[in-house]
């Protein structure tokens, strides 16, 4: 009887309820930015302006910047691009036959 | 009322608690870069654990016969390696300067160069992790050429299986920067020929 007393004491009291809520609500932040923290999505976003900060201490040093940017000028980093990084051969670069037994005379 | 409050408040807790190790968990990273006797010896049992190498007594001999020309062999691979670890990051290095320039184009025509900060991201990532696993890769040829292999017959087969393993790492991360170049890029370039289409027509009213 006493004990139940007690429970509608502690439940009516708007300072327990209060801090409870204060304390999920502390719990669920801490949960947020620890998840947050710790997802590629904050990389992602930390890399993004560290470029911006050095895209824009480069424009500040080099002031000359004046390719026209159209269609064709994209089209041709595009294959620029493309070209440059699938010339890499995987397969002669790491080969995995010079690293089999027989190859290595094992 | 009161039990569930506490068993909320409880069950937050241990989710806290659970999520805090985990975040100093991924702090660490491998620490490939040096490179010490001490090193050396904690890698190849740690390897030899891995895979668990256990030599017959044949195995063991035709090991100690044929190991010194084997690590000639590797040493091969590796000075190759170095070529080939210095002509991508040659590469890549160029790649991301072409996108970075880019961007600025695009932000001085006033174009949202989002899509380009985030290719651009997605290039710095993969070349990332292609530039620690091959650092990786060259850290398990070095152990496989430095460990006394004669003396060694088990420890020098279980590096085998460590630059085996870490050249497969090598693969995985050159082949995700091609995924990139092969879907990404081109989305990325079309979404930007499509607003600079926009912005054209917007100029031209």
């Amino acid at each position: 009887m006493e004990n139940n007393d007690d429970k509608t004491l502690l439940r009516n009291n708007p300072f327990f309820v209060i801090g409870i809520a204060c304390l999920i609500a502390i719990i669920m932040f801490a949960v947020s930015f620890l998840s947050y923290y710790n997802s590629d999505t904050r990389k992602t976003i930390e890399q993004i302006q560290a470029n911006n900060l050095n895209t824009e201490t480069e424009q500040t040093n080099d002031v000359v910047v004046s390719t026209d940017l159209n269609a064709n000028y994209i089209d041709n980093l595009e294959k620029s691009i493309t070209d440059k990084i699938l010339a890499g051969d995987d397969d002669a670069d790491f080969s995995p036959e010079e690293l089999t037994d027989s190859a290595l005379g094992l | 009322m009161f039990k569930r409050f506490v068993l909320i408040s409880g069950l937050l807790i241990s989710l806290f608690v659970v999520a805090i190790p985990t975040s100093a968990q991924e702090q660490a990273l491998p620490d490939v870069g040096s490179y010490s006797e001490d090193a050396l010896t904690a890698r190849l049992n740690a390897l030899k654990d891995l895979y668990r190498i256990n030599l017959t007594d044949k195995e063991r001999q035709s090991v100690i016969e044929n190991c010194e020309p084997a690590q000639v062999g590797l040493l091969k691979i590796s000075t190759k390696l170095a070529t080939t670890k210095l002509s991508r990051a040659k590469t890549y290095s160029s790649v991301v300067s072409s996108l970075v320039g880019l961007r600025s184009l695009v932000s001085a025509k006033r174009i949202d160069p989002s899509n380009i900060e985030l290719l651009t991201v997605e290039y710095q990532q993969t070349i990332e992790k292609f530039n620690l696993a091959i650092t990786a890769y060259q850290t398990t040829l070095d152990d496989a050429i430095q460990v006394d292999c004669r003396a060694q017959p088990e420890e020098f087969r279980a590096s085998i299986e460590g630059v085996r393993a870490s050249r497969k790492q090598v693969v995985s991360a050159s082949s995700q920067i091609n995924e990139v170049t092969k879907s990404n890029l081109k989305t990325a370039f079309d979404t930007l020929k499509d607003r600079l289409d926009a912005e054209v027509q917007t100029d031209g009213k």
